[in-house]
């Protein structure tokens, strides 16, 4: 009790709470700007932190990655830009209701279920982080294929177009995953001599390019609008009803984030869209996906910041990151002489208590900051529609230069962005292609790894009770499709049939 | 321009068969039957099934009705033009002649045949490619080309 008033001291103090709500801003600020990632923010925070005590350094950062990662919505919605792969999952629906004029809505949904699933992941964090990173850590590389290619296959599925669309492009994004250094033996593949083909292709300008400079491209060419013809409104409004309505997806959103997160290596993204694709999977009204439907939103968007919240535990009690922020965290851990592993609770309990208290701040304060951010980015629909493209190619150029600091990178996000504007207009679903690249390594990684130790024997991906159970869901998701467009086929065939002999 | 399924599908499963014979000619990891080949090879035998599969619906399809060819004009090729033409440019010349110059003049260039006028693209185009160069160098550390500027 003691260590939590301690903690509670430790916060109050005025430099902390000053760090806190700097920290958010500028979260709030890089998270805005299409194609700087929290990932970025965060790295970009680490030098200030060396001036900071060790717990103003580490809610340095913590509040500027949960503000990141929600303000990366912000242009999702707008523009159709998403901020981060995560919000990517669910930028398409996001962006069908900003046309339909409820853009207001969802920012809101985003916002607000970001930071219940932010405060779910903390209540997790905060009682059974050394129970859940055990059960993490026995998560072989059996388990993460399995995982990886779960993803994978429920995105495809649900994606408009149908099976055969959305897996051809799914196949086309691991493709591009496996352009660059082979993770297994480093040699290069598909570079065809090219020194920067051989680093890969980058998720940023990739993204960047199939959303946004598709977007623009068919804006110009009248199939489709680069700018909703709609204004922002209060993004609170009806939002307590739409939460209402939706309080199972939101509380399993953020409990499969929380899950998720609190696997190393899975982090966010896989959460954010395994858990669109639950929303649809188990929604009464799946037909409505993809026309602006807030359901899918809800889920996505508590999913996305629980896990946020939840890689924090195996970094937290193990120093293994859960992704590319908790990485950068556990090294500014091991900079302020706190060195992450079960004796962080024992040994500096109070300053664990405040980090988490920060957590919870972190989550708070997204609700006024978003508010304002929203306010402040509805003058981006009073400007004229030309100005408004300009604006884009302008935040398309710089964020897919300055990731890498590499012309090349533009050329990335143009080619993409022509693939995805010939995709859109032969009816190919683009997300799973981002999926696609991103989970692309992940599972390469753990298939290659895992048939190595099973020397060949494909069996042995079943023989781990997760594994298993991992594995059989995914058999069982793909054969529910298969049989599925089986049966509609003959039902289809039978009725034109019936017709047939009616005529 | 609207290519058929069935051409499309076809073309899947033709890359998916040159990527799978590219994939079989990668070195394999000794004495282990996976490899750098590995995974390409289980995309291009997808690219195969599943465009096969695209290919034979656009032929069900075909024999129903043939999709009308629609030609998109010059006029609505215009924007298109200018933002894919204008990036090959800007991606040639950005190091060169540096981010505030490059960038002012494609976005000018944008707004420009997005329907907008000269003086007022070029105010809009500089102050945002100045805002964002000023972003970037100073809060962030990142600096942009500067060519011919600095």
């Amino acid at each position: 009790m003691d260590a939590i008033l301690t903690a509670f001291g430790i916060v109050a103090e005025p430099t902390t709470i000053a760090v806190i709500l700097a920290a958010s801003l500028f979260g709030l600020f890089v998270g805005a700007i299409p194609g700087l990632s929290a990932t970025m923010a965060t790295a970009l925070l680490v030098p200030i932190t060396f001036y900071m005590d060790p717990v103003p350094a580490i809610a340095a950062i913590v509040s500027c990655t949960a503000m990141a990662i929600t303000a990366g919505d912000i242009p999702s919605v707008m523009l159709r830009i998403p901020g981060t792969p995560a919000s990517a999952a669910y930028t398409n629906e996001a962006y069908a209701m900003t046309r339909k004029g409820q853009g207001g809505l969802a920012l809101g949904i985003c916002i607000v279920a970001s930071a219940i699933g932010g405060l779910f992941g903390f209540a997790v964090l905060a009682f059974t982080a050394p129970l859940l990173a055990r059960i993490a850590l026995n998560f072989s590389s059996f388990e993460y294929f399995w995982l990886a290619l779960l993803g994978l296959s429920c995105a495809t599925l649900i994606s408009s177009g149908g099976v055969m669309r959305g897996s051809l492009a799914l196949l086309l994004g691991l493709f591009i995953s496996t352009i660059g250094m082979d993770p297994l033996t480093g040699s290069a593949r598909f570079t065809f001599g090219s020194l920067s083909l051989s680093g890969g292709i980058s998720f940023i300008p990739a993204m960047i390019g199939m959303f946004a400079l598709s977007e623009v491209l068919r804006g110009g060419t009248g199939s489709g609008a680069a700018k909703p013809m709609t204004e922002i409104g209060n993004p609170f409004a009806g939002l307590w009803s739409v939460l209402v309505r939706y309080r199972k997806s939101l509380f399993r959103g953020s409990a499969f984030g929380t899950v998720i997160g609190a696997l190393p290596g899975a982090g966010g993204d896989l959460g954010a869209w395994i858990s669109y694709s639950m929303s649809k999977k188990f929604s009464r009204t799946p037909e409505k996906f993809g026309t602006g439907h807030p359901e899918g939103l809800v889920e996505a968007g508590a999913s996305n910041n629980s896990a946020l919240s939840a890689a924090w535990i195996p970094a937290m009690v193990f120093g293994i990151p859960g992704d590319a922020v908790t990485a950068i965290a556990v090294g500014v851990l091991f900079m302020k002489g706190l060195n992450p592993g079960p004796q962080l609770f024992t040994e500096n309990p109070e300053r664990i208590y405040a980090v988490l208290i920060v957590f919870v701040i972190a989550n708070l304060l997204m609700i006024p900051y978003g508010y304002m951010a929203v306010k402040a980015a509805r003058y981006i629909f009073r400007m004229p529609q030309h100005l408004l493209t300009g604006a884009i190619m302008a935040f398309c150029l710089v964020g897919s230069f300055a990731i890498n600091n590499t012309v090349f990178d533009i050329g990335i996000m143009l080619a993409l962005g022509l693939l995805a504007w010939f995709m859109e207009a032969h009816r190919f679903p683009i997300a799973p292609v981002i999926l696609g690249i991103v989970i692309g390594p992940l599972l390469e990684q753990n298939f290659l790894t895992s048939m190595i130790i099973a020397r060949g024997d494909l069996l042995a991906f079943f023989e781990r009770p997760i594994a298993a159970g991992l594995g059989v869901l995914t058999v069982v998701v793909w054969a529910s499709v298969i049989i599925g467009g089986y049966v509609r086929g003959r039902r289809q065939q039978a009725q034109e049939a019936e017709g047939g002999r009616i005529t | 321009m609207q290519i058929p399924d069935l051409i499309i599908g076809l073309a899947f499963v033709v890359g998916g068969i040159a990527l799978g014979m590219a994939s079989f000619g990668m070195p394999g990891l000794g004495g282990q039957m996976v490899g750098p080949g590995l995974l390409p090879t289980i995309v291009a035998a997808g690219f195969v099934l599943f465009g096969g599969g695209l290919a034979l619906q656009g032929l069900k399809s075909a024999r129903v009705a043939l999709p009308p060819l629609t030609v998109l004009s010059w006029q609505a090729l215009r924007v298109p033009t200018v933002v894919i033409g204008g990036l090959l440019l800007y991606i040639a010349v950005l190091e060169p002649i540096g981010f505030l110059v490059a960038t002012t003049a494609y976005v000018a260039a944008v707004i420009l045949v997005s329907g907008g006028r000269l003086v007022s693209g070029l105010i809009f185009a500089a102050a945002i490619t100045l805002g964002i160069d000023w972003v970037f160098l100073n809060l962030m550390g990142v600096p942009l080309p500067a060519g011919i500027i600095g």
